[in-house]
C-alpha cells in the first residue's frame, strides 16, 4: 500500500527535514507515527501527497510512484485530513465541502449529491450540511474534515494529529469512528493513548529518522525510548503503572 | 476585521436560501441585475420619479427571496459617503429653484444629489440582492462561461475566499495583542510595521496550508466547483417578467 526507499525530503532543496526513511506498510494496517514537535511527522504525510517535495529517494502510494504525473491519481486514493480543520474547510456550507473533491473528479451533480448525503448520514452529521463551517465546534469541524476526504473513497487514509481540539467525548467518537473504518490508516499524532487504541504498529520519529518502528503496546511501553526521543509513557499506561505500585 | 468576515458570512448563508429567485439560473440573474442597474443610471440628473419608481424592484425581490432589506441597508451605509460627497458641490452651484412643495422651494442641486444618492442605493442594492440570493463560485461559473478567462475567475474566486482568510488572521492576532496591551485601545503606531508584517506572514502560511488541502482533494486550475445548473423555462419567465417590470415602471414615471 505504501513503500517509501531511502526517502530525503524538505520545504528546499537545501535542507532534509526526513533523512532516509524506508517504511513500508501493507494494506489493512493502521500505523502510527509519534515524535516530539519537529520530528517531521506532518512534513512525512504532506510529502506522501506530493505536497512537500521529494529530494530523494522514492515513494510508492497504491502502487504508484509519488510524481508530478501522477499526482491527481495518489490524492484521490490517498486522502489527507489536515491537523487544524480550518485549514481544510473553506466552502460556504459543509455540504459544497464534502461535495468539493467529487466535484474536481468530475463527477455529476446526482453522484455528488447521494455521496454527499450518505457520508454525512454515516458521520451523523446531516445537520450540519447547510451550516457554515465557520460556526461549528471543534469537534463538528473535525467529523466535516473528516466526511470531505473519506467521500472520495480513498484507500489510504493520513490523519495529522486527529484528536487535537477535541474533548473527551469527540475524541472518544473519532476513534470509534476510525476503527471501524477498513481503509489502511497512517495516524501522525502525539496523543500516544490514540495511538494505543487504534493502531498495531508504530514508528517513532525523531529529527526526520525512524528512531524506532515495531509493535505499538510494546513500544509505548519502553519508557526509556519514549524519553530518548521526547515523548512520555502514553496516560493510560501510567495509570495502569501507578496502580501496581 | 472579525466584522468583514462575518459580513461575508452573512450573504453567503443569504444565499444558500431555497426559494424561487435562489433557484433561479445565475446567468439569468446576473443578466437581469446588469440591465436593472443601466436602466437605474441612466436616467436624467434632474428625474426624480424614474429612481422613485425603481425602488419597487428591490423591495419585490427581497420580499420574494426572503432576503431582509435591513441587512442591505447597513451594508449600502457604507457606499453613502460617495454619492453625497459627489453631489454636495451641487447645493451650492445649482440654487434655482426646480419645484415648489408647500411654499418651500426645491433647488436643482437638491434635486441631483436626491437622484445621485438614489441611483447609488439602486446600483449597491441590486449587487447585494445578487450576491444574496446567488453563490458567489456560481456567479464566477457564469463568468467562465461567458469566455471571461479563466485565470481571471480562479483568481477572484481564490481572493474571495482568502479575504476571510486574512480577517480571520488579523482578528486573532488584535486580540492577542490587546489582551497583552490592556491600556491600549487599538494597535499603537509602533507596533503596527510588525503587526502588518506578522500579518502577511501568517496569512500567506495559512493561505498556502488551505491550498495545500484544496490540492489534496483534485484541485488545479482548471477546476470548477460550481453546480452545471441547466436553463429552464422557469429562468426564461423571471428574465422576462423583470425586465418588463422595470422598464414598464420607467416608462409610466
Amino acid at each position: 500500500m505504501l513503500k517509501t526507499t531511502d526517502l530525503c525530503a524538505g520545504y528546499n532543496m537545501a535542507a532534509d527535514i526526513l533523512h532516509n526513511l524506508n517504511i513500508s506498510i501493507c494494506e489493512g494496517e493502521c500505523v502510527a507515527i509519534v515524535g516530539k514537535n519537529g520530528a517531521g511527522k506532518s512534513s512525512l504525510l504532506l510529502t506522501l501527497v506530493g505536497i512537500v517535495a521529494i529530494n530523494g529517494g522514492n515513494i510508492k502510494v497504491c502502487g504508484l510512484d509519488v510524481t508530478k504525473a501522477n499526482l491527481p491519481e495518489i490524492r484521490k486514493r490517498a486522502g489527507l485530513v489536515f491537523q487544524n480543520p480550518d485549514d481544510q474547510l473553506f466552502m460556504p456550507t459543509v455540504y459544497d465541502d464534502i461535495a468539493f473533491g467529487p466535484r474536481n473528479y468530475g463527477c455529476s451533480e446526482d453522484i455528488v449529491k447521494s455521496t454527499v448525503l450518505e457520508i454525512a448520514s454515516q458521520f451523523d452529521i446531516s445537520e450540519l450540511l447547510q451550516r457554515n463551517a465557520y460556526r461549528l465546534s471543534g469537534g463538528e469541524k473535525r467529523l466535516a474534515a473528516l466526511a470531505a476526504v473519506l467521500v472520495m473513497q480513498p484507500q489510504l487514509l493520513l490523519l495529522d494529529e486527529p484528536s487535537s481540539f477535541l474533548d473527551p467525548c469527540a475524541r472518544r467518537r473519532l476513534i470509534d469512528l476510525l476503527r471501524d473504518l477498513p481503509q489502511t490508516k497512517l495516524i501522525a499524532t502525539h496523543d500516544l493513548d490514540l495511538a494505543l487504541d487504534l493502531c498495531q504498529r508504530v514508528i517513532i520519529l525523531n529529527q526526520g529518522s525512524i528512531a524506532a518502528d515495531g509493535n505499538c503496546q510494546e513500544l509505548l511501553r519502553d519508557q526509556a525510548l519514549l524519553n530518548i526521543n521526547g515523548l512520555e509513557l502514553p496516560l493510560s499506561l501510567m495509570n495502569y503503572q501507578i496502580s501496581n505500585i | 476585521m472579525r466584522l468583514v468576515s462575518g459580513e461575508l458570512i452573512k450573504l453567503e448563508s443569504l444565499a444558500e436560501q431555497d426559494t424561487f429567485v435562489h433557484k433561479c439560473h445565475p446567468a439569468i440573474k446576473i443578466i437581469v441585475t446588469f440591465l436593472f442597474i443601466i436602466i437605474s443610471v441612466s436616467g436624467g440628473r434632474y428625474q426624480l420619479a424614474s429612481p422613485i419608481a425603481l425602488l419597487a424592484y428591490p423591495w419585490l425581490l427581497s420580499t420574494l427571496s426572503a432576503t431582509p432589506l435591513k441587512i442591505l441597508h447597513q451594508r449600502f451605509i457604507w457606499a453613502l459617503p460617495f454619492p453625497v460627497f459627489a453631489g454636495i458641490a451641487n447645493l451650492i452651484f445649482e440654487q434655482a429653484p426646480l419645484y415648489t412643495l408647500g411654499g418651500i422651494s426645491i433647488s436643482y442641486g437638491l434635486v441631483s444629489l436626491i437622484v445621485l444618492v438614489l441611483k447609488t442605493y439602486l446600483t449597491v442594492i441590486a449587487v447585494l440582492l445578487l450576491l444574496a440570493t446567488t453563490r458567489w463560485q456560481d456567479i464566477f461559473a457564469v463568468c467562465e462561461r461567458c469566455h471571461i478567462p479563466q485565470i481571471f475567475c480562479q483568481t477572484l474566486t481564490l481572493i474571495y475566499r482568502y479575504l476571510a482568510v486574512l480577517t480571520d488572521e488579523a482578528w486573532r492576532m488584535y486580540h492577542s495583542y490587546l489582551l497583552r496591551a490592556p491600556r491600549k485601545k487599538a494597535i499603537h503606531f509602533k507596533d503596527m510595521g510588525t503587526f502588518c508584517g506578522q500579518l502577511i506572514l501568517r496569512s500567506f502560511d495559512r493561505a498556502s496550508r488551505l491550498y495545500a488541502a484544496m490540492k489534496c482533494r483534485g484541485w488545479n486550475s482548471s477546476s470548477s466547483v460550481a453546480s452545471k445548473q441547466p436553463l429552464v423555462f422557469s429562468d426564461l419567465v423571471y428574465l422576462f417578467c423583470s425586465l418588463c417590470a422595470v422598464i414598464v415602471l420607467t416608462a409610466i414615471f
